[in-house]
């Protein structure tokens, strides 16, 4: 359970932190459901009906649900800028998947641009016919061509957008929120 | 005397105001042992809700998996990799009220 302030009631030092420990921490996370004028979905860790993965499958999980298999194909990833060495994060890790699961990348997914994914990048690029982007990098051509191929909304259409005047009114409903449980948001491990 | 009437050129652009159209904003939020991170997408169509979703839960998931564990912390891209190993599904079930 979470102490009163947010944080499991144990400290665990940095070099124990494995991938057991860290799925243990995640697993106890503050999971709650918000609704506004705005709607307000919280992505939890993970969910009951949540599937591991075998590699991190606590003893006795079985693995029959059909998502465990689907999940990682990287058929429905959202690029709202570019890619390209250097960049990391969930756009990274899913466009990984997407590589991987079409035979450009071998590696596992790691969320992070580097040189295999930029070389993976050029072949994809070579094999789609895609030379406005500068070779190895995933640009507006690149995610064009994803977005069009995947039936999402194109880059530059304007269709899903950043609205400032709703972030504003979700950051003071969310401090409202962590106010009135005596959580904080701001803490660091 | 001279007309103060201006003649308006007949070329001149017309402008026609529309009513402003409403906006749907969806908000995703994702916390990892009190790190958060919540993004908001906004759509004009509301068969987009799904999409704007999505996009906020892939940023917003990714960026709590950065501030949980930053590549300086001890086993950083490890446990980033695999925070992030979760994000497809998370954000599937997530969004799923949107699917359509």
């Amino acid at each position: 359970m979470l102490g009163s302030d947010g944080w499991l009631p144990f400290k665990i030092p940095a070099f124990f932190v494995n991938q057991t420990v860290i799925l243990e921490l995640i697993r106890h996370t503050l999971s709650a459901t918000v609704s506004i004028a705005a709607e307000i979905r919280i992505a939890s860790w993970p969910s009951k009906n949540f599937i591991f993965p075998p590699s991190l499958a606590p003893l006795g999980t079985r693995f029959s649900d059909p998502r465990a298999v689907m999940a990682g194909r990287g058929e429905a990833c959202y690029f709202p800028r570019d890619l390209n060495k250097g960049s990391y994060g969930g756009d990274v890790h899913c466009y990984q998947q997407y590589l991987s699961h079409k035979g450009y990348l071998l590696d596992e997914p790691t969320g992070y641009f580097g040189e295999r994914t930029a070389t993976a990048t050029r072949r994809w690029q070579r094999d789609n016919g895609i030379s406005g982007d500068d070779a190895g990098e995933f640009g507006e051509w690149s995610r064009e061509r994803y977005a069009s191929t995947h039936g999402l909304p194109l880059p530059g259409e304007g269709r899903v957008f950043k609205d400032a005047k709703s972030d504003e009114v979700r950051n003071r409903f969310l401090e409202i929120i962590h106010h009135s449980h005596g959580m904080s948001s701001s803490r660091r491990q | 005397m001279n007309d103060p009437r201006i003649e308006l050129s007949t070329d001149a652009p017309i402008i026609t105001l529309h009513p402003p159209q409403k906006n749907t904003c969806i908000d995703v939020c994702a916390e990892f042992t009190g790190i958060q991170d919540c993004q908001t997408r906004c759509v004009r169509d509301v068969a987009d809700k799904k999409h704007a979703c999505r996009e906020a839960c892939q940023t917003a998931f990714g960026t709590a998996c950065d501030r949980a564990f930053p590549a300086s912390g001890e086993g950083g891209s490890t446990n980033f990799k695999i925070c992030l190993s979760y994000l497809q599904t998370s954000c599937e079930d997530t969004c799923k009220k949107f699917r359509g």
